[in-house]
C-alpha cells in the first residue's frame, strides 16, 4: 500500500514539477514583450539547468521591463500616473549623442499625457540637461493644462528646458541637492552658443559699427526670444502666484541676469514662491540604477 | 499488530519524505528563477546572458523589432481605417526619425514629399474631403508653397491635422486647410523666413541701425533677399487666407506671422490660431495617435524617451 501511495505521489510531485514552469515562464514574457515569446521559451531549458549568477539584466529589452516594473510599482504606491524625461547615456546609445530635450520627447511626453485619464494625477520624473526650447514649452503647456495634479520629481537635475517643465507643475519634488536653472534663452551664433541676454548686452556696450552684422541681427531676434520666454513663464506661473510676482519670476529666470548654469536650489525655487517639497520616494532612485552609469553596466551591490 | 503499525508508521514516514523531496524539489524550481526575489529581473538577464553570447551585444533582438515592411503595412492600414471612418482621402506630411534612419538624417519638407503629395492630390476626386496629417519642423519654403497651394486649390474640404506640431513651413501648410484639427498643446509657428540662417526682418532692420559704410556688402545683399522673401511670404499668407476672413484681416495677419514682431519660439498655439481667424477643432481623431504609434512598437527610443502603458 506504502508504495502504492508512493508511486502515486511521486507521478504527482514530477508532474506538479513540469507543470508550473510554463505558466511561469509565460508570466515573465508578458513583462518583455509578446515578440520574444518564442525566444524565452528556447532559452528557458538551458537556463533552468544552471542556475546563473544574480546580475543586472544587460539587454536593452531587460532593462525596459526593469524599468517599466519599476514605474508600475511606483504608480501604484503613489496611484498616478507616472511618466518620465530622463536623459542619460544607455548602453544602447549612439558615441558621440549627447541626450537632450529633442524632437522626439514631444511625441512620447505629449502621448503619455493625452492618454491620462484628466482625473488621474501624473508624476513625471525629469532629469535632463535642457535642449529644444519649443518642445519644452509644448511640454510645459500640457503639464499645464493637465486638469489633475502633476507632480514635477527633480532627484537631481532639470536645467533650461526641464526647469520651464517643472514651472508648469503644481508640485516640484526636489532633494536639497538637486538644481533647477535659469531658463532665458540660448542663441546659437556662428561664434557659439550665447546667452540671448549677453548678445543684448553687446549691442549696448560696444559701438554699432565696429559690431559684426550678424551678431546685431542676432541680438535683435534674441530680445524678442527673451520677450517670449518672459511672456511664457509669466502664464505658467498664472495661478500659482500673483501677476506682479510671476512677472518678477520670469523676468529673473528668463532675462539673463545669471549664467545659465547657476543652481536653482530647493531654497531659491521655494523663495521664488513655487510649490516645493522636499523628497523623492525611492522607487525614483531605483528606477535611477536601471541606467548604466558612464556608461558602463552599473555593478550590483 | 506490531507488524500492521509499523508498516504504516513506514507508509507514513515514506509519504511524508517524498512529500518533503517533492515540497524542497517545488522551492528548489520556484526559487531558481528568483534568486534575488525580483522574478523578472533575473529572467531578463537571462536571456541577456543568452543574448551576449550570440551577439556580442551588438545588434539588439533584430529579430524580435517588426521590419519596416511590417511598419509600413500596419501605417498603411490605419491610414485605410481612418479614411473610412471619416469619409476622407488621408495624405500625411510627418517627418519623423524611423527605425530604418541612420544617425543625423534629417527629416524635413523636401521636393519630394511635394512630389508625392502633389501626385496623390491630383490622384483624389475633385469632391472627396482630404484630411491631411502635418507633422513637421518645416523645410524647402518652396516645396511647402507648392503643398499649400494644391491644399488650396483642392474644391473639397480640407482639414489639416496638428496633432503636435507644424513649425515654420509647415504653418503654411496649416493656414492652406479649410479648417484645422490641434490640441491645446499643438504648436504652429511664425512663417517669418531666414535668409542665411537668420531672420529676414532683423537682417533688414541693420541697415537702419548701422552706418551704411560700416556694413558688409554680403549684409546688403542679404537684406535685399531678405526684403524680397518677406514680401513673397506676405503675400502667400495674405492669398491663402483670402476665402476666409476679410482683406483687411488677412493681411494683419500675414504682418503678424511673417513681420518679426515675434520670437522664432513664440508658441502659436490653438487660441491664437482661434483668435487670427482659422477654422479651429480641438481634439484629433485617436486614429490618428494610433498612426504615430507605430514606431513605439520597435522600441526605438529609451524610457526616458518612451512612454509607459
Amino acid at each position: 500500500m506504502g508504495v502504492l501511495i508512493v508511486s502515486a505521489l511521486n507521478s504527482m510531485a514530477l508532474l506538479y514539477l513540469i507543470r508550473p514552469r510554463k505558466p511561469q515562464t509565460v508570466e515573465l514574457e508578458g513583462e518583455t514583450g509578446k515578440e520574444e515569446e518564442e525566444k524565452t521559451k528556447e532559452e528557458e531549458e538551458p537556463q533552468a539547468a544552471q542556475p546563473a549568477a544574480p546580475q543586472r539584466p544587460t539587454t536593452k529589452a531587460g532593462i525596459l521591463a526593469w524599468r517599466r516594473r519599476i514605474l508600475e510599482e511606483l504608480g501604484e504606491e503613489r496611484g498616478t500616473k507616472v511618466i518620465t524625461m530622463i536623459h542619460k547615456k544607455e548602453l544602447w546609445t549612439e558615441e558621440g549623442e549627447e541626450p537632450e530635450i529633442g524632437i522626439e520627447d514631444i511625441e512620447a511626453v505629449l502621448q503619455a499625457f493625452r492618454k491620462t485619464p484628466p482625473s488621474k494625477p501624473i508624476d513625471l520624473i525629469l532629469h535632463t540637461p535642457g535642449g529644444y526650447a519649443s518642445a519644452a514649452q509644448m511640454m510645459a503647456m500640457a503639464i499645464k493644462f493637465h486638469p489633475a495634479k502633476v507632480t514635477v520629481m527633480v532627484p537631481f537635475y532639470a536645467m533650461s528646458g526641464g526647469s520651464l517643465m517643472s514651472l508648469a507643475a503644481n508640485e516640484i519634488r526636489m532633494e536639497k541637492y538637486s538644481v533647477l536653472g535659469p531658463v532665458d534663452p540660448q542663441i546659437p551664433t556662428p561664434d557659439g552658443m550665447w546667452p540671448a541676454g549677453s548678445l543684448s548686452t553687446l549691442v549696448k556696450t560696444k559701438p554699432i559699427q565696429n559690431i559684426t552684422d550678424r551678431m546685431i541681427i542676432l541680438s535683435d531676434a534674441a530680445n524678442l526670444e527673451i520677450e517670449n520666454a518672459k511672456a511664457f513663464v509669466t502664464w505658467l506661473l498664472d495661478g500659482k502666484m500673483d501677476k506682479e510676482q510671476a512677472e518678477r519670476v520670469a523676468d529673473f529666470l528668463a532675462k539673463g541676469y545669471m549664467s545659465h548654469a547657476t543652481p536653482i536650489t530647493l531654497d531659491v525655487a521655494r523663495a521664488l514662491g513655487l510649490n516645493v517639497v522636499e523628497g523623492i520616494p525611492d522607487k525614483v532612485y531605483e528606477l535611477f540604477k536601471t541606467f548604466a552609469f558612464t556608461g558602463q553596466p552599473y555593478k550590483r551591490s | 499488530m506490531v507488524v500492521e503499525e509499523l508498516d504504516i508508521l513506514l507508509a507514513v514516514a515514506i509519504v511524508v519524505v517524498v512529500l518533503l523531496n517533492m515540497l524542497t524539489s517545488l522551492l528548489f524550481l520556484r526559487r531558481l528563477p528568483s534568486a534575488s526575489g525580483q522574478q523578472a529581473v533575473v529572467k531578463e538577464e537571462d536571456e541577456g546572458d543568452e543574448e551576449e553570447e550570440s551577439d556580442d551585444g551588438e545588434t539588439e533582438e533584430p529579430a524580435d523589432e517588426p521590419t519596416k515592411e511590417q511598419i509600413l503595412a500596419r501605417r498603411a492600414q490605419l491610414i485605410r481605417e481612418l479614411e473610412q471612418e471619416r469619409g476622407t482621402r488621408v495624405i500625411t506630411l510627418i517627418h519623423r526619425k524611423e527605425p530604418w534612419n541612420k544617425g543625423d538624417d534629417e527629416q524635413e519638407i523636401t521636393l519630394e514629399n511635394s512630389e508625392e503629395i502633389l501626385l496623390r492630390l491630383r490622384e483624389t476626386p475633385p469632391d472627396t474631403p482630404i484630411d491631411f496629417i502635418v507633422h513637421t519642423e518645416g523645410g524647402s519654403t518652396f516645396a511647402a508653397d507648392m503643398i499649400a497651394m494644391a491644399l488650396k486649390h483642392h474644391k473639397g474640404n480640407v482639414t489639416v491635422m496638428v496633432p503636435f506640431y507644424a513649425f515654420s513651413d509647415g504653418t503654411y501648410i496649416v493656414l492652406a486647410g479649410d479648417e484645422v484639427m490641434m490640441e491645446k498643446y499643438s504648436l504652429l509657428a511664425p512663417v517669418e523666413p531666414l535668409v542665411d540662417d537668420m531672420p529676414a526682418n532683423w537682417i533688414m532692420a541693420v541697415l537702419k541701425r548701422k552706418p551704411i559704410e560700416t556694413i558688409a556688402d554680403r549684409t546688403v545683399l542679404l537684406a535685399e533677399t531678405a526684403r524680397m522673401e518677406t514680401e513673397n511670404a506676405r503675400g502667400f499668407v495674405k492669398w491663402l487666407l483670402e476665402d476666409k476672413m476679410s482683406e483687411d484681416q488677412a493681411s494683419q495677419v500675414a504682418n503678424f506671422l511673417v513681420g518679426g514682431v515675434m520670437a522664432s519660439t513664440t508658441p502659436i498655439t490653438l487660441d491664437v490660431a482661434r483668435a487670427i481667424g482659422l477654422k479651429v477643432t480641438e481634439g484629433v481623431p485617436e486614429k490618428v495617435y494610433q498612426l504615430f504609434e507605430t514606431i513605439e512598437f520597435s522600441g526605438t527610443p529609451g524610457p526616458g524617451k518612451k512612454y509607459n502603458d
